[in-house]
């Protein structure tokens, strides 16, 4: 038997002897020259059967484990040299094949990979900033106006197909809230790798499960500036034509620094020029400011805002820490501590008209330049806990509003003065607790406590010798307690049972001197609430359909008087999610409004030189109706966005405001009286990038009409308003050393009443072009047209130019500005309210040259 | 040593210690380069998922192929900035190995940094690659794929019988063309292609780039490098505390930071120790680090 094995195994292994077979040889260049580092490979039908490379003097020895069948082709390469091939020969175990290769100049195909600029997960969307920078750009802000979909207003306000973005972070963390300008201002564009755009946001993660049309920016910063603090330093001495101060300055430092547990951003700014300083400060959220009783019934003089040109002559200055830790993944503490200066005047004449009845109209005509000056220090403390399946969110601010205002009028020939002081203070503090088990049934717990006072307010006016005015005074305190359920019921069904009770108690006086009319009123407002509602959601969550019937006991106990009313609103809400680029939206709700206590101010109240305001005495009551479906699409990949949406909305007021002219004395009083109106609006917008040229589009439009009532001389009458509103812009690079942007708005509006209708339009465009004669050099001019309706057949064009020269090394930014560069004055346009017209005449800032540098550190 | 005695050293190093590359003389020039991304999937100190990228690159020459990290190659030969300074220090905090092997040979001398040391050892390059049939097209070329034993890994590789070299990221090489993409089998680290270029630079001896310092490396065996560093890297303080290991040091160390300390003095005139890369005898340690994945097991 062994012998048997023995003379088997040798079997086997004579066979595998005789199935390898050796290939050798020697490759050599056409001088005979041996080369080294040939591959030599046996390949029959695409499969390579072996291979080995050559040594110093061209030798190789190939090693087949069984005989190469039929036309096996022995393959020589290098680099350097032609490919070629022969077939190998069979029947032999020995195989010898020499080789002459010819040499050839490499030509390897060169690749040179880029990163993508932009890839996609889930909801994330994330953009490399770099790919999309142009030459001339300085701060993220820069950089972010380039990005597909994404716009950044005049303000500094972010949006991300329209919808302006709910929470900004960096690295992940939310340090600055809403005061976000600090970042995108003063941080260089060449410190952040990647912009990620959240859509479906949430500020708590343990809401994940549900559908939300928030979305949220985080900003990664490149390495560099995770490793050591940075920030800036800018400074800049100009002049200004004709200036309320000729000589314009601004100085500011702003340093901040990143890591992985700890952020900072502090910033020491001031100056003359422009909103230099005040900028900075913007809070997008809303909530710096504060709004009392008192403040909001006595606002202050001032004349809105033109939309184009500097027409402000400002001062301001702000000093702002802010600092957050992070003490695990999921809880941070931040401080943001910050004050600011601000004090603005600008020259303005206006031209109100006012419909008296009949045919009648009444004009009046005023110049002023109302000087405000404000001091706002503010400080938040804020402590979070944002998990998976626990959230709690601990915040205490404290802020206060120190407000000058001086707003006197040329008022048919004679000077009127006004003056407006007012001091107000607030401390808040909100408390949100929520937590999900394993179930995922969901409960929260929300506080909110806030003590709001003006202790002073005081106008004071003097119109012909004739001295007049008005105080007063308010304290709020706010309380709201909540609670909710949110548990589930099966895998597609959830029932959420929302309880609230908010109570304020207010106490506000107002005395008109030197008539004493007398209004003083204090007392409570209580509502408790709740909403039960479900929601449900399709087993591939693709379908989301959420409804609550709000039922609330709105009670206001004021003086003498004992309101109390039974509201009913109901929502519904519907999300439909295609796929992770398109998404279907739709709400409807009814909203009942019951009026506060200022409908009890039934004495009269001065509130500026030739307005005295009463209240009717009855309780504001308005229902609304509105719903509203939108259609957002994307194609990432292709830098396309598309947003369409519809909304509609009605509603009903069991009080209509009737103006009644005397002279020029305006008074409006309230008619008990339902009046209705309603409301249409259409919009679309698209942005297409082309990264490859620098290029970007962008394309809005919207139309709207609706119906509503005003009452003049107790004499209802029925406006009916169109509008329509076409927006364009375009950046493009046409030649590397060439950057242009064009903006273009054109507006139409008609207003109809009676056999009355008035129609203005108006056309804007502006444009910018950048040269770039080297890569650090950007010359640059830009413009803005703007043709404007004073009078139903009078127009006023104005253009304005400004040009700068930026040339920009690694650490330093040199920068010479040349604004409204042939000196254009005024800014003119009209406004219809209806009934009423308002034409505005705005003085604008004189040609102004700044030099400016900005220090990188 | 405590912390004001390391700054005191810092600064003394900063005034006097110049430090100066080795022989730079170049032993070959390329017949062409190629860039490789990088990436490993690991998890941060809070244990969230995140990747640690970087950039290498191969030059591939007449007689040798010497891999090492791709900006600091490129800074140090012609000047110009081909990757960000993040980049720099990236693949000195990771410590990027260079790798030297003639092309005619199998034998790979590797220079590696354990901190705070350099070390050279020598290992036998050669893979025992399974060709299979499976193609796949990457940046133009066509691939086919191969498999590898290597470090307790499996990988995978992708290669191009286009370009007519054995060479590839790392250590992987050794197949009938160029290596355009390789990732072992859990997915954790990946090499691919960004960059094939016909530049001719010249390749040198110098196992050091300027600036790393100048002591020579400790010779050590394949082996006990792998579990050395294996051990230091993977302990559970190294995480969070790199330099713990590194403060009871003796002062013969050298530090050196690439960021002007002038510029980031305390009032006081100290200087903060956060803003600081440290270099040790010419190795980075890192203040903080992921979790280290070993790209050899064994």
């Amino acid at each position: 038997m062994h012998r048997f094995l023995f003379l088997f195994m040798l079997w086997n292994a004579a066979q595998v002897a005789l199935a390898q077979v050796k290939v050798s040889g020697r490759v050599m260049d056409i001088q005979n020259t041996p080369i080294c580092n040939v591959i030599v490979k046996a390949v029959n039908e695409n499969k390579t059967l072996g291979f080995t490379t050559t040594n110093l003097q061209g030798l190789y020895q190939l090693e087949l484990k069984e005989t190469p069948p039929n036309k096996t082709m022995l393959m020589f390469s290098h680099v350097s040299y032609e490919k070629d091939s022969v077939e190998l020969k069979t029947g032999g175990q020995n195989i010898k094949q020499d080789m002459v290769l010819i040499s050839r100049s490499i030509s390897l195909r060169e690749v040179t990979i880029k990163a993508k600029p932009l890839w996609q997960k889930g909801d994330t969307l994330s953009l490399r900033l770099a790919p999309f920078l142009g030459k001339g750009d300085v701060t993220l802000e820069d950089g972010l106006k380039r990005l597909p979909g994404v716009d950044v207003a005049k303000n500094g306000a972010i949006s991300y197909m329209g919808k302006p973005i709910s929470q900004f972070n960096i690295e992940g963390l939310d340090l600055l809230g809403g005061k976000y300008n600090l970042a995108t201002r003063n941080i260089p564009a060449d410190y952040v790798d990647n912009v990620e755009i959240v859509r479906n946001h949430h500020s708590r993660k343990i809401d994940k499960d549900i559908p939300s049309n928030e979305v949220s920016m985080n900003i990664k910063l490149a390495q560099k500036a995770k490793l050591k603090p940075f920030g800036q330093e800018e400074a800049g001495l100009g002049w200004m034509q004709d200036g309320k101060d000729e000589l314009q300055a601004l100085l500011g430092a702003t340093g901040m620094m990143f890591t992985d547990k700890f952020q900072t951003i502090c910033s020491l700014k001031g100056g003359n020029y422009k909103d230099f300083a005040h900028a900075d400060m913007y809070d997008h959220f809303g909530g710096s400011g504060i709004s009392t009783s008192a403040s909001g019934l006595f606002r202050g003089f001032s004349g809105g805002v033109p939309p184009q040109g500097e027409y402000a002559y400002q001062r301001n200055g702000m000093v702002s820490l802010n600092a957050i830790q992070k003490f695990d993944s999921v809880t941070t503490a931040k401080i943001n501590a910050d004050y600011s200066y601000h004090q603005v005047t600008f020259d303005i004449g206006q031209t109100k008209t006012f419909l008296s009845g009949g045919n009648d109209y009444v004009t009046i005509t005023e110049s002023s330049s109302p000087l405000t000056k404000i001091h706002l220090p503010k400080l938040s403390m804020n402590l979070l806990r944002n998990a998976d399946d626990r959230y709690f969110n601990e915040r205490f601010v404290l802020k206060g509003l120190f407000e000058q205002n001086e707003g006197d009028v040329l008022s048919n020939r004679e000077l009127v003065e006004q003056r407006r002081r007012t001091s107000s203070f607030e401390i808040a503090n909100e408390l949100f607790w929520a937590v999900k088990n394993s179930k995922g049934v969901k409960r929260n717990i929300n506080t909110a406590v806030s003590f709001k006072r003006t202790p002073t307010l005081r106008l004071s006016f003097l119109n012909d010798g004739n001295h007049y005015g008005q105080t007063a005074q308010s304290s709020t305190l706010w309380m709201n307690a909540g609670t909710s359920f949110n548990i589930p019921v099966g895998k597609m069904f959830k029932i959420n049972l929302p309880v609230n009770i908010y109570a304020a108690y207010d106490d506000l006086e107002t005395n008109r001197i030197p008539q004493g009319d007398f209004n003083h009123i204090r007392g409570w407002s209580f509502t408790p609430s709740m909403s039960p509602g479900f929601e449900i959601h399709s087993k591939n969550r693709k379908l989301f359909f959420n409804a609550n019937a709000s039922l609330a006991l709105k009670g206001l106990y004021y003086n003498k008087l004992d309101f109390t009313k039974l509201v009913f609103n109901p929502y519904v809400g519907i999300n439909y999610t295609f796929n992770a680029n398109s998404k279907m939206s739709f709400s409807s709700r009814y909203n009942t409004n019951i009026g506060d206590m200022m409908t009890l101010l039934t004495s009269p109240m001065q509130t500026d030189y030739r307005t005295a305001y009463s209240s009717s005495g009855i309780i504001g009551e308005s229902d609304s109706w509105s719903s509203s479906i939108d259609w957002k699409w994307q194609l990432p990949m292709q830098y396309f966005t598309l947003s369409l949406a519809v909304n509609h909305s009605q509603g009903k007021r069991n009080t209509l405001y009737s103006q009644q002219i005397d002279g020029i004395d305006i008074n409006s009083h309230a008619l008990l009286r339902d009046t209705r109106s309603n409301s249409t609006g259409f919009s679309v917008s698209s942005t297409k990038n082309f990264p490859s040229i620098y290029s970007k589009l962008g394309f809005a439009a919207n139309y709207g009409f609706g119906n509503s009532e005003q009452a003049v001389n107790d004499n209802v009458i029925k406006i009916h308003s169109y509008n329509y509103n076409l927006k364009g812009n375009a950046s493009v690079t046409p030649l590397t050393w060439m950057e242009l942007r064009y903006n273009i708005d054109y507006g139409w509006s008609k207003s109809k009443y009676s056999d009355t209708s008035n129609i203005t339009t108006s056309l804007s465009h502006s444009g910018a072009v950048h040269v770039f004669p080297i890569s650090t050099l950007d010359i640059s001019l830009d413009y803005d047209y703007v043709r404007r309706q004073i009078s139903s057949d009078k127009y006023k064009n104005m253009s304005l130019f400004n040009a700068a020269v930026q040339y920009k090394l690694k650490q330093l930014v040199l920068r010479l500005e040349l604004t409204n560069l042939f000196n254009q004055r005024s800014y003119s346009y009209t406004l219809f309210d209806g009934i009423n017209s308002y034409t505005f005449d705005y003085g604008l800032c004189g040609r102004t040259v700044m030099m400016k540098a900005t220090f990188k550190l | 040593m405590d912390k004001k005695k390391i700054l005191l050293l810092l600064v003394t190093v900063l005034f006097f210690g110049i430090i100066h590359a080795q022989d730079d003389t170049p032993i070959d020039s390329t017949l062409f380069t190629v860039g490789y991304d990088f990436r490993i999937n690991t998890k941060n100190v809070d244990g969230e998922p995140v990747v640690d990228s970087l950039r290498t690159v191969v030059l591939v020459g007449h007689n040798y192929i010497q891999t090492r990290g791709y900006s600091s190659y490129w800074t140090t030969i012609d000047g110009e900035t081909h990757e960000t300074f993040d980049q720099m220090m990236i693949e000195d905090l990771m410590h990027t190995p260079i790798i030297m092997r003639k092309t005619t040979e199998t034998e790979m001398t590797v220079y590696e940094d354990i901190p705070v040391h350099h070390y050279v050892y020598t290992e036998d390059g050669t893979l025992k690659w399974d060709l299979l049939d499976d193609t796949l097209t990457v940046s133009g070329y066509l691939c086919k794929k191969a498999q590898t034993q290597y470090g307790g890994r499996t990988w995978t590789a992708w290669y191009t019988e286009e370009v007519a070299t054995t060479a590839g990221p790392w250590k992987l090489q050794g197949l009938p063309g160029l290596i355009v993409k390789a990732s072992d089998e859990n997915s954790i680290f990946s090499f691919t292609l960004f960059e094939l270029t016909n530049k001719k630079v010249p390749i040198k001896s110098d196992w050091t780039v300027e600036g790393r310092g100048d002591l020579p490396p400790v010779k050590i065996k394949r082996e006990k490098f792998i579990a050395r560093r294996n051990k230091l890297f993977m302990s559970p303080r190294y995480m969070t505390e790199p330099l713990y290991y590194h403060q009871q040091s003796d002062t013969d160390y050298r530090c050196w930071s690439l960021f002007s300390i002038e510029e980031s003095r305390n009032p006081d005139g100290s200087i903060p120790l956060d803003v600081l890369t440290m270099y040790i005898n010419g190795v980075a340690v890192p203040r903080k680090c992921n979790e280290y994945q070993p790209l050899e097991l064994e």
